[in-house]
């Protein structure tokens, strides 16, 4: 049995002829929270997406001892995007009801009915996908994330479009997570929002992983600018 | 399967309550309704409840509640269909069934609606009659519904031409009820004026979009009409290049629909000049003729369903080979229904009407290969001259498979022909027409995949 979570091997992509993702190599373990931090374009989401099996790659994914297209890997997972997906001729809870279906679950009512709650969704449940602002949008893809109750969760860019309460939602509910001890992987490129939400920060620059560091020293948004700062040559992203 | 059961009918839902969906069901009710007011015949048996009328309303029902169905699904959808299914727990396999299943649904509705006018038309071949005549004033109705479908089917996502012609529509059935219909002259030239009205502007329209694939773009590879890399073109096999060849081709096709139905106007009239001269049998003739042009044309518009396999996503997902039992219902076996339903109802149509019979269907017979030639070359070659760099070493092929796709026609029609003079069974040569159609389809087939 082995202790990582997710194995990522020699993941390499290529879009045309710009090379996105170059021979990246990184572990997470069991129970670990990973914060991916880079600037737009370093291959963030792509990495995320090919964790996810929605692009193909170069290389090899693991979750534990199964590759992540396997469909017990699958279950497994899930994974916010960075662009919210929705269906335009469905409302918010047929969503919900799709996603249930899609992955045979039972009893998921009340579990649907607290996340639709938590994210203030409950209101716009009969709203459709294509009359949802952008931030609705986002809180849905979250919830249908959370919905089939994964124990690897990865979120691309989550907190861009939310607003402040959901911003704060979506805190606590990773903060929950990692205290269940589930496995998250946040990328992002606004430090500010996940200070003190990770176990360690990996550095992605040009397509690779520049760094891992553990998140101990880091807890603060002045030592993590210190860190953006050392790698990027500004505060900020 | 549930969840695209559910997904499916969410969006019958929506589609049948939607403004359009609305519109089309009440043009449909003008056109039904004053029918079964006004002729005696038909309104008695509706209070008797006959086969008859059922089979009626069944393919009105079938056909009205399909029309909402119709808006294609856009790339909007494929691409969120794939996002999700993607990441559930279904094999590769899985996925692309179901995605199949989600672009095949309302097809297959439309599938069922052709066959259904099939049948009917097989019951109604005992009845040969003068009351043939009032059922050819139904089939052409449905006929014009099921252009309409076909418009709306290939539009595309935008509204304006889909109004267009439901106002064509609209009009040719006022001018229908208004007195004219006793005369099928004045009655055709409205139709086709119409038809080549909305032509010409659907014909200006598409060649704007068609602008937009001028580069090594076609299909998105998770559906709809978005774009495809030149990597992932370079991967696709053959069949399925030859298909977004034909798909692209469609725009040209629309103005050889327009050529041939000007043509058909054209010699239908000459025909209705001289067939009346030697009308001696009691046979309606403006209206059997009126009927065969209508035929011919759902042909044409059937061989366009033939040429555009809706949503190529299954072909075309990288992310695993697509089998061959796949390739071969795409490439083969659903235009290989499409195109012996729609041409076995024009044979039927032509040994059964016409009064001399071989005559009649030796007369179409020409024009239905032409259609044919036309109809498989003209898209690919328009699409090689727009994309000389595309396929240069594939084009060979592709003339070969639609070489094929044409002569496999063959054996159909010499079954017909020979069938109806030594047998004289419309039944079993239909059959034998099918299964030697069915032997080429295979050839056809395994040379596509010796091939690649």
């Amino acid at each position: 049995m082995s202790n990582h979570s997710v194995l990522v091997h020699e993941v390499s992509k290529k879009y045309k002829q710009k090379q996105v993702l170059k021979h990246v190599n990184i572990q997470i373990k069991s129970g670990e929270t990973m914060v991916f931090l880079g600037e737009n374009g370093a291959g963030k989401s792509t990495l995320f997406k090919a964790i996810a099996t929605l692009e193909p790659y170069e290389g090899q994914i693991e979750f534990g001892d199964e590759k992540n297209t396997a469909l017990a890997s699958k279950r497994r997972l899930g994974y916010v995007p960075e662009i919210p997906e929705v269906f335009d001729f469905l409302t918010v809870d047929e969503h919900l009801e799709f996603i249930a279906k899609l992955f045979s679950l039972s009893g998921y009512q009340a579990y649907k009915k607290r996340l639709m709650s938590e994210f203030d969704l409950l209101k716009e449940k009969k709203t459709f996908g294509k009359n949802l602002s952008k931030g609705m949008k986002q809180k849905l893809n979250i919830c249908v994330a959370l919905l089939t109750c994964p124990d690897i969760i990865l979120f691309d860019e989550p907190f861009v479009g939310l607003d402040i309460a959901a911003v704060e939602t979506l805190k606590s509910t990773i903060t929950r997570f990692r205290e269940e001890g589930k496995t998250v992987l946040i990328s992002t490129h606004q430090i500010e929002t996940v200070i003190g939400l990770y176990d360690k920060i990996a550095i992605i620059k040009d397509g690779k992983i520049a760094s891992v560091f553990d998140g101990e020293g880091y807890q603060t948004l002045a030592s993590t600018q210190q860190l953006v700062k050392s790698f990027f040559g500004k505060d900020t992203l | 399967m549930k969840a695209i059961l559910f997904l499916n009918y969410q969006k019958f839902k929506r589609k049948y309550f939607s403004p359009l969906g609305l519109l089309s069901l009440m043009v449909g009710m003008l056109f039904l309704l004053p029918l079964l007011i006004s002729n005696p015949t038909v309104r008695d048996t509706v209070f008797t409840f006959s086969p008859e009328v059922l089979v009626y309303f069944m393919i009105g029902i079938v056909f009205l509640t399909t029309l909402p169905l119709l808006g294609n699904a856009t790339s909007q959808e494929g691409d969120s269909l794939f996002f999700f299914l993607r990441r559930c727990p279904i094999t590769d396999e899985t996925l692309r069934l179901w995605m199949r299943m989600n672009s095949l649904l309302p097809n297959m509705v439309g599938l069922l609606f052709k066959l259904a006018l099939l049948v009917w038309i097989f019951y109604l071949i005992p009845q040969r009659t003068e009351r043939f005549s009032q059922h050819a004033v139904w089939i052409v109705g449905i006929y014009f519904l099921t252009s309409l479908h076909f418009l709306i089917k290939y539009q595309g996502g935008g509204n304006r031409g889909k109004i267009l012609y439901l106002i064509c529509t609209f009009v040719m059935i006022l001018s229908f009820f208004i007195r004219l219909r006793w005369d099928p002259v004045i009655f055709m030239w409205v139709y086709f004026g119409s038809l080549i009205f909305f032509n010409i502007t659907l014909g200006f329209r598409k060649r704007k979009g068609f602008r937009n694939y001028s580069h090594d773009r076609g299909i998105n590879p998770r559906g709809g009409s978005g774009a495809v890399s030149l990597w992932r073109w370079k991967k696709l096999p053959v069949a399925s290049k030859n298909l977004i060849l034909l798909r692209r081709g469609r725009i040209k096709f629309l103005d050889f629909s327009l050529i041939f139905n000007s043509t058909m106007a054209v010699l239908v009239v000459f025909l209705w000049v001289g067939v009346t001269a030697y009308d001696d049998n009691g046979i309606d003739f403006p209206w059997v003729l009126l009927l065969i042009v209508a035929t011919a044309n759902f042909f044409v518009g059937s061989l366009a369903d033939f040429n555009i396999i809706k949503d190529l996503q299954s072909l075309c997902l990288q992310l695993a080979p697509i089998s061959k039992p796949w390739k071969f219902i795409d490439a083969y076996f659903i235009p290989f229904v499409k195109m012996n339903l729609v041409h076995g109802l024009v044979v039927v149509l032509c040994f059964w009407v016409f009064p001399i019979q071989v005559w009649g269907y030796l007369l179409l017979l020409p024009l239905v290969m032409l259609s044919l030639v036309l109809a498989n070359f003209i898209p690919i070659y328009s699409a090689h001259s727009l994309f000389p760099k595309l396929l240069p070493d594939d084009l060979s092929f592709i003339y070969l498979v639609n070489i094929f796709r044409t002569l496999q026609l063959l054996p159909l029609v010499l079954a017909f022909v020979v069938g109806q003079i030594f047998l004289n069974s419309l039944v079993v040569s239909f059959l034998i027409g099918i299964a030697s159609n069915l032997g080429m389809t295979m050839i056809c087939f395994f040379f596509s995949i010796k091939d690649e």
